[in-house]
């Protein structure tokens, strides 16, 4: 015993089998309480040390032999084969979400054209049916063709006046109305003039909405369909993008 | 069986072995499969099943990716890294499943009872610390298993666990106390 030199290893362990807690000297002790070891803690310590040492040796635990037979023919079948089959999988698990992602965008998801004309019949549906809707409607219908009007649903063509020349659907009048009329919903007080303003009580918040002219609904047509070009283009270039990423990834 | 090969060391039969020499594994595996299944069986409950998958995965690992293993290193460190990693992940799992620990059927013993000196002996405390060991956490019951089962020194343990030398001193000195706690009946086998 080299009382000077202990370490756990070459020392420690052996000494604290050999030794009770009153046997130690000084530089065992110092040992000891630089490791946070009181008397208690060390008499325990050797306790199961000693213990340890007489346990009764382990039986070997042998694992069967079919394993190393299934290791050796593992081995013999080499590193690459797995690792192949494994980038099989990967490519073509990859492939198959890239293409049903592509099928997503193109065929399920709806187009910011298509959202636009359902967000406009359902809004149109939602208007009340106030004076000046009437009138525009009215307006709207006046200006189709005689044979149109009774296509209520079919696309209408709308005749060709002023400087509108194009087809106009139904769905897209349905918006003209809507987005023309500005629409914060608007008190039934067509009739009302400036005049009748003191009718109502103070503090009352009353809006007058004017019926909008035939041009102001034409020019309202002209960047609607304008909007929906733009979107349509956005629409086919990020597919064209993302067909050139698949072709160069693969 | 070439002699050359039997005697090289652990570190050159992996250098083997990366160049697919069959003998070389065969050799690793008998060196390590008995101690390696044996501290699986104390790690994970004494589940001999569950210890052999365990023990054809890691080899599996070494047949399949052997250039894994830096051959500047202990192998001896890097196998037991490897199979401690394996435990966790079973610990792990195990702590999903809410897997009862299952514990030896060892002999109930306590210090009042009548002839528990004769009843007492070295079987019934390696039976017991088995016991005891199952319901220690894993980093000091893989320390101590290491330490004192495998006789790994605390530099390869401290490498296994990526700690410091000083916290494999701590969890030694914690491990004994608490399972010198838990077994005082043995303690006449220190007198």
């Amino acid at each position: 015993m080299k009382p000077d030199n202990h370490t756990f290893e070459d020392g420690f362990e052996s000494w604290v089998r050999t030794k009770h807690y009153a046997d130690l000297n000084a530089d065992e002790l110092n040992l000891l309480r630089s490791e946070g070891i009181d008397e208690a803690a060390y008499t325990e310590i050797r306790t199961m040390l000693l213990a340890l040492d007489t346990m009764e040796e382990e039986p070997v635990e042998k694992a069967s032999d079919a394993i190393k037979d299934k290791l050796l023919e593992a081995f013999d079948r080499g590193p690459q084969k797995q690792n192949r089959r494994g980038m099989i999988f990967w490519i073509g698990g990859i492939g198959l979400a890239a293409a049903a992602a592509v099928l997503l965008f193109l065929y399920v998801l709806p187009g910011p054209q298509q959202g636009n004309k359902e967000m406009a019949i359902r809004k149109s549906a939602e208007i009340p049916n106030t004076e000046p809707q009437k009138y525009m409607r009215e307006k709207v219908a006046a200006e189709t063709t005689p044979n149109d009007k009774n296509q209520s649903q079919a696309p209408v063509k709308v005749e060709e006046t002023e400087a509108l020349q194009e087809d106009i659907s139904l769905d897209e009048s349905s918006r003209v109305i809507e987005t023309c009329s500005g629409l914060p919903p608007i008190a039934d007080i067509s009739d009302a003039s400036v005049e009748h303003a003191d009718d109502f009580p103070a503090g009352s918040s009353v809006t007058v909405t004017a019926a909008p002219s035939l041009a102001l609904m034409r020019t309202e047509v002209e960047e609607v369909k304008g909007k929906s070009k733009e979107s349509k283009d956005d629409n086919q270039h990020l597919t064209t993008a993302m067909i050139d990423w698949l072709v160069t990834v693969y | 069986m070439n002699k050359a090969t039997a005697l090289m060391t652990d570190e050159e039969l992996m250098q083997r072995i990366i160049d697919r020499d069959r003998t070389a594994f065969s050799i690793l595996y008998d060196r390590y499969s008995d101690r390696l299944m044996g501290y699986f069986m104390k790690m994970l409950w004494r589940n001999r099943e569950l210890s052999e998958d365990l023990l054809q995965e890691l080899f599996m690992k070494i047949a399949r990716q052997p250039e894994l293993f830096d051959v500047t290193r202990s192998f001896k460190a890097w196998v037991y890294t490897v199979a401690t990693n394996l435990c966790k992940m079973e610990y792990r799992k195990a702590g999903r499943r809410g897997h009862a620990v299952s514990l030896d059927n060892a002999p109930e013993l306590k210090a009042g009872d009548p002839g528990i000196t004769e009843r007492i002996d070295k079987k019934a405390f390696a039976a017991k610390l088995k016991e005891v060991l199952q319901s220690i956490d894993e980093p000091h019951k893989s320390t101590f298993v290491l330490r004192y089962f495998d006789e790994l020194s605390l530099k390869e343990i401290s490498e296994i666990h990526q700690c410091s030398e000083g916290t494999v001193k701590s969890r030694l000195f914690y491990t004994l106390r608490k399972i010198a706690a838990r077994l005082p009946q043995f303690q006449h086998l220190t007198t």
